[in-house]
């Protein structure tokens, strides 16, 4: 393949992995990652190197619209971002010690997670239930918000539980982040809304909001290790960024509750070919 | 007590107009650093400029799940300005990339000095240490 139809071909995936992701508010990571590997053959580190860019190109490129919204809690953004960061260093550490086979099957355990995290979301309702007065915690670093919810049509006061919980879960999910190259939005948000009870939608926001941060931890390590390859990263980086502003701009209008069924699917058939990778059994 | 809360409520709206500037800030670096990354890649395709292993190389090492052996990014200033004036197009794509690995550390190094402006010492301290940690990742990256 020549090297200028192979960036059209990586810009192409690439493009369609952003607006899947911005229609369905997870990353285009999960999948860029199985694109790369399991498409085209890259070595797994490379694909890991690629998507993480992208991770940050999308998160920093959608900052200003979560921060807009005025329900991202930044205290509490800041205060897990020492748990992602650290956690995804760890990631990026162990994944230099972990071959690509052992990759594929902890890739495929989080997929099939994700997917089933999104089966029990798809009835999901917004609000959020009220809770006691709160971890001592919570009460000491501010951490306690509230926002304007535009369907109750009211400032809605919330309290924050259970954050040292919230805090080791969010390590686990910068691990996986760095490890893999995602973003993994998908495991911050119920941390954050089942473990600390914050509101799903404050959960959500606060999660985009640091996500390009948590994945900055790990893209570091990766670009001054050398895995992050230009002629790769760059078309990846370009096309899920173009990808996600396409999606949140002109696909607003498409049936969500649809495409996440399908994606279910999707998502639950590329896990199944990973843990077959993994195990060494190739489907093609 | 209410003079407190309205206190509390203003700084609380003066963090968050900050962040709103920063994430502008983030908006614009990205588009920039798009443009330097894809003048990388344009000046390789189009054979201009250096390059120090052939891109049907890396693209074949990369469709063969190989590691590809090439000279290793550029970390340092100098190195990055050498290539620039070289025109080495890896070079370029590669200070593209930094760069916009850059912009969410370079978000966190001015939150901090907000916490520090609002004088919220417990938040200065918590921004420093996640600002620290992504530091020690790129000094320490090779090794780890």
């Amino acid at each position: 393949m020549s090297p200028i139809s192979f960036q059209l071909l990586l810009l192409s995936i690439s493009f369609g992995a952003g607006i899947f992701g911005a229609v369905l508010g997870l990353g285009g990571g999960v999948i860029i990652v199985p694109a790369l590997t399991l498409g085209l053959g890259v070595n797994f580190h490379y694909a890991v190197g690629a998507s993480i860019v992208s991770v940050i190109a999308t998160s920093s490129g959608a900052a200003a619209t979560y921060v807009r919204e005025k329900i991202t809690n930044i205290r509490v953004a800041m205060l897990l971002e020492v748990a992602t960061t650290v956690g995804a260093l760890l990631g990026a550490t162990l994944a230099t010690y972990v071959d690509s086979q052992k990759l594929f099957f902890v890739f495929s355990v989080s997929l099939f997670f994700s997917a089933y995290l999104m089966f029990r979301k798809r009835h999901r309702e917004t609000s959020h239930l009220p809770s006691s007065e709160g971890h001592w915690m919570a009460r000491a670093l501010k951490l306690n918000g509230r926002f304007h919810d535009p369907v109750l049509r009211q400032e809605v006061e919330y309290v924050v539980n259970r954050v040292p919980l919230g805090f080791f879960l969010m390590l686990g999910a910068g691990i996986i982040s760095g490890l893999l190259g995602i973003g993994s939005g998908v495991l911050k948000v119920p941390a954050m809304d089942s473990a600390m009870n914050l509101p799903l939608k404050v959960s959500s926001a606060t999660s985009n909001f640091m996500i390009g941060v948590t994945a900055a931890a790990s893209a570091g390590s990766y670009y001054v290790r050398g895995d992050i390859v230009p002629l790769l990263a760059a078309p990846v980086a370009l096309g899920v960024l173009l990808g996600s502003w396409f999606g949140t701009h002109v696909m607003m209008k498409l049936q969500v509750k649809v495409l996440r069924k399908i994606f279910i699917v999707v998502l639950f058939l590329i896990a199944l070919e990973m843990l077959l990778k993994s195990f060494g059994i190739s489907v093609r | 007590m209410a003079k407190q809360m309205v206190a509390k409520k203003e700084a609380e709206n003066r963090l968050m107009q900050m962040e709103l500037v920063l994430a502008f800030v983030l908006r614009y670096g990205v588009l920039l650093c798009i443009a330097i990354i894809s003048a990388g890649v344009a000046l390789r395709l189009l054979h201009l400029g250096v390059v120090s292993t052939s891109s049907e190389d890396i693209v074949a090492a990369l469709r063969s799940g190989q590691m590809i052996k090439s000279s290793p990014l550029p970390v340092s200033l100098a190195e990055f300005w050498l290539g620039t004036v070289r025109l080495d197009s890896d070079v370029i794509t590669a200070a593209g990339l930094a760069f916009l690995i850059a912009l969410p550390i370079f978000r966190v190094g001015m939150t901090v000095v907000l916490f520090a402006l609002e004088k919220d010492k417990n938040y200065f301290f918590i921004t420093l240490l996640v600002l620290v940690i992504l530091l020690s990742g790129i000094y320490f990256g090779k090794s780890l």
